[in-house]
């Protein structure tokens, strides 16, 4: 967690260097449909896992459940457009606020009778899955398509250029929530529910409390993000409720290192776009292969380096020191 | 309007199905119990071992049910294999960090099944409860009736081993308290393994007991862990009797769910129970977690 | 006699069939350092633990500065001035030695900046070296995580702070400092401690006054001269009739 020094020098190297890697990116791939559609989604997902990092990684609950968020969001901000004419930049919000409502009402019970652990993962895993059949019911199994207009109130553009732009504004602002935790007192107080939830209760941490706004601003983010991932995948249906999905989410925070934004971004693009390479070349001759990665990767991490990515970032950090 | 023979039918399909449940998630409940590894890798072993089933019926044309007295076994061995590999590296540790290499584990199996088979469902050409009765409205299908029965008496015999062997009494002692049999002086580390061994054997018996009326695909795994989780939740650690109730009342509750809602929405109403039993009655339906 | 700080009434806690504390009445007074002593089992921290909220008492009532704080939610308890340490060390691993304080002191200073001011300021009053504030939970000694679970515990301000066998695996020189350490914490920061110890050496040289438990009951209190000579006490100790 000290990946770039410390203080309001920390906070402005690590805009810079987010800021440089997603001006640069473009550079790289400009001209190429394919690789600025990649590019968006990827910037996406990493936001989604800086999101998660604030449940997961500051608070220490393994929600699993990222894609019930994204899915009520998405579903009710295109909804919101298709059958009130409301505009997505308004919506977002009203999307946001559907998937913060939905997390009130599921954190409060579960926060209040205590469920932790291996149980919090399976009930925020189980929450996809009832919001998946559900939805089936309600919605059908078709495919419903956005109205053709773009536009900035829309949100949507016909250039993944533009699309690219508009992620990586989310990323930054996802970060900029981050950091705004990390450095005041919400952030001392969920990583203190994270290293030992009964030690932190008897330093006056209302617990439950805590946890539920973690998941509040998750939830939130990840519900305003929903619209943008149905703008990239170009159609919405009940199969947005998608467990592996949010599985990955999950994965890539815990390769990044708990609490660790920069850890989470570096998993997210590395991982992301490598497994969408892997998926381009040989999705049709061997299926799978991104997730086989995935895998092992996280078999390794588990094993060998806990604390993920960030861990190395740290010992790197720390050799440096020393050097000087 | 449902007919009362169609809410007979489901409710015995329910608890066939349930049966069978509570036999898969008997080898998670004791692993959990005995040695507090939260294992996210049950369904996929499942998955795998059913995968076996499969190309031994394809390619050697032998029965589902005999392929079972070798895959219990075979199973066991992988078992203490994935223990001393992956999951004593991790005992004791962060339940996030053994999620996630139990995840990771999952993942492995799943898109390895997947590259050498495809996501097309397979099942076995022909086995030998392919057939049915008719009991007045009621039809009960020879393979569901023999899971059922193969179910019971598996767990009847699992209570006699564990009440009645020194290792089952032991892994009951550790259940109960980890320092106490510490102290007595069990060998954890062999008994962990050998738990561990038993729990994946008996994913063989139930992957053997689904492939007679089944099929297999790579994602089969996802919703079996996801249901056996539920089952041990429910259940707490009240002992195989826990189990078994938790295990019917998801069976019946798909069972129904797929009759009064849609069949896609069955596991909704699985997962919605789940909910509730966590929320108010936190230590499971029976006993203690 | 001044106003007790903190008063039991009749408190009671089962688990099953076992009473764990078994009607217990206490006072604790106003700047004292009170110790608590009693064999194994014989419901200390379970009384600890019901006065913190962590256990709701299933009989009896709890008074706080004259205020019944029976079955009030933990955080409400520490809020209102009672702080407590675990026999067992539980520092916050991943976190800076500095930062884990400073979140004790964030209950009081909601400003990150003040709280680790403040927190500096504990950690030189309890003799907590500079250079470890910078490292991370897992990377300190025993003696010095103890030092840092108090640390944190004197960080929300306490009036009352409970010490639950803070002795256990110090060596002997440790000892000595961690007993000149809590007569500090009580002396300068004007903090009344109520110390759970097995280790007689520690209690006896910085108690005026001990409470012996026994199965969940009071059996003596007074001065730890008086008490060590307590028939019922040497009988709980050693598990024979004194003759």
């Amino acid at each position: 967690m000290v990946a770039f020094g410390t203080g309001s020098k920390k906070i402005a190297l690590e805009l810079l260097v987010i800021a440089i890697l997603l001006a640069v990116i473009p550079l790289v791939l400009m001209g190429n449909a394919y690789y600025e559609l990649l590019a968006a989604t990827v910037v996406l997902f990493s936001s989604m896992v800086v999101a998660w990092n604030i449940i997961g990684g500051y608070a220490g609950q393994l929600d699993l459940g990222a894609f019930a968020y994204v899915g009520v969001g998405g579903i009710i901000t295109s909804e919101l457009w298709i059958k009130a004419g409301i505009p997505p930049l308004l919506g977002i919000f009203a999307g946001g606020a559907a998937s913060l409502l939905i997390a009130v009402i599921i954190g409060i019970p579960t926060f209040r009778f205590g469920i932790k652990e291996v149980w919090y993962a399976l009930l925020t895993a189980a929450l996809v899955v009832i919001f998946n059949n559900l939805s089936r019911v309600l919605m059908g199994p078709t495919d419903y398509y956005l109205p053709p207009k773009t536009g900035i109130i829309y949100l949507k553009f016909n250039s993944y250029e533009i699309m690219y732009a508009i992620a990586s504004v989310i990323l930054i602002l996802t970060v900029l929530a981050n950091l705004a935790i990390e450095r005041s007192k919400i952030g001392y107080y969920l990583k203190s529910i994270r290293e030992d939830e009964l030690a932190a209760e008897m330093i006056g941490i209302d617990t439950r409390r805590y946890k539920l706004y973690a998941l509040m601003i998750y939830s939130f983010f990840l519900g305003v993000m929903g619209y943008i991932y149905i703008v990239l995948a170009a159609s919405f249906s009940y199969r947005m409720f998608d467990s592996s999905s949010s599985l990955s989410i999950a994965i890539m925070g815990i390769i990044g290192g708990l609490g660790s934004i920069e850890g989470g971004i570096v998993s997210a693009m590395v991982l992301r776009s490598l497994g969408e390479y892997f998926r381009s070349s040989f999705g049709s001759t061997v299926p799978g292969l991104d997730l086989l990665l995935y895998g092992i990767v996280l078999v390794i991490v588990g094993i060998f380096q806990p604390e993920g990515i960030a861990g190395i970032i740290n010992r790197i950090n720390k050799a440096m020191k020393k050097k000087r | 309007m449902i007919s009362p023979e169609l809410l007979l039918q489901n409710s015995v399909d329910g608890i066939f199905l349930g049966l069978f449940y509570s036999l898969v998630a008997m080898g998670l409940a004791l692993i959990f119990g005995v040695m507090d590894i939260i294992n996210f890798a049950h369904g996929d072993l499942l998955m795998i071992a059913a995968y076996f089933v499969w190309l031994t019926s394809v390619d050697l044309s032998v029965d589902p049910t005999v392929t079972a007295l070798l895959l219990i076994p075979l199973f066991f061995i992988i078992g203490i294999g994935i223990f001393f590999g992956m999951i004593q590296p991790v005992l004791g540790k962060e339940p996030l960090i053994q999620i996630a290499v139990t995840v990771g584990l999952g993942l492995i199996l799943q898109n390895i099944a997947l590259a050498m088979f495809k996501a097309q469902p397979k099942a076995v050409p022909y086995s030998i409860f392919n057939f049915s009765y008719s009991l007045g409205p009621l039809t009960i299908y020879a393979s569901k009736l023999f899971i059922a029965v193969i179910s019971i008496v598996t767990m009847y015999a699992l209570n006699v081993f564990l009440n009645k062997t020194y290792i089952g009494l032991a892994m009951r002692s550790t259940t109960d308290n980890r320092e106490v049999a510490q102290l007595m002086g069990i060998n954890t580390r062999m008994l962990y393994a050998v738990t561990f061994g038993l729990g994946v054997a008996l994913i063989a018996l139930s992957s053997s007991l689904w492939m007679t009326f089944g099929q297999v695909q790579p994602y089969l795994g996802t919703s079996f862990s996801l249901i056996s989780w539920v089952i041990v939740a429910m259940g707490g650690l009240g002992g195989i009797t826990g189990v078994v109730y938790s295990g019917l009342i998801v069976g019946v509750a798909e069972s129904l769910g797929s009759l009064f809602l849609t069949p896609s929405a069955r596991m909704a109403v699985v997962y919605i129970i789940f909910f509730l039993v966590l929320w108010f009655r936190p230590r499971g339906l029976f006993g203690r977690r | 006699m001044s106003e007790a700080l903190l008063e039991t009434r009749d408190l009671v806690k089962h688990f099953g069939g076992i009473k764990a504390i078994d009607s217990v009445s206490i006072k604790v007074m106003e700047g004292e350092i009170l110790g608590l002593i009693g064999p194994n089992g014989a419901g200390k921290t379970t009384l600890f633990n019901c006065i913190t909220g962590t256990y709701k008492p299933d009989g009896g009532k709890i008074f706080f500065r004259q205020k019944e704080i029976t079955g009030l939610p933990s955080h409400e308890i520490i809020k209102l001035g009672i702080g407590r340490t675990w026999q067992i060390v539980r520092p916050f691993k991943k976190m800076s030695v500095l930062d884990a304080i400073a979140t004790g002191s964030l209950l009081r200073y909601s400003d990150v900046e003040k709280a680790k001011e403040k927190a500096k300021e504990i950690a030189s009053f309890l003799g907590l070296p500079k250079d470890i504030l910078e490292k991370r939970g897992e990377e300190i000694t025993l003696m010095q995580h103890k030092l840092v679970d108090l640390a944190r515990a004197l960080a929300t301000e306490p009036k009352l702070l409970l010490i639950d066998e803070v002795g256990a695996g110090l060596r002997p020189s440790e000892l000595s400092a961690m007993i000149d350490t809590l007569q500090k914490i009580n002396s300068e920061r004007k903090v009344t401690l109520v110390v759970v110890e097995h280790i007689m050496r520690l209690v006896m040289s910085i108690s005026k006054r001990v409470i012996v438990m026994h199965e969940g009951r009071v059996i003596a209190q007074g001065k730890p001269e008086e008490v060590s000579n307590d028939p019922q006490v040497i009988q709980a100790y050693l598990g024979i009739k004194p003759i």
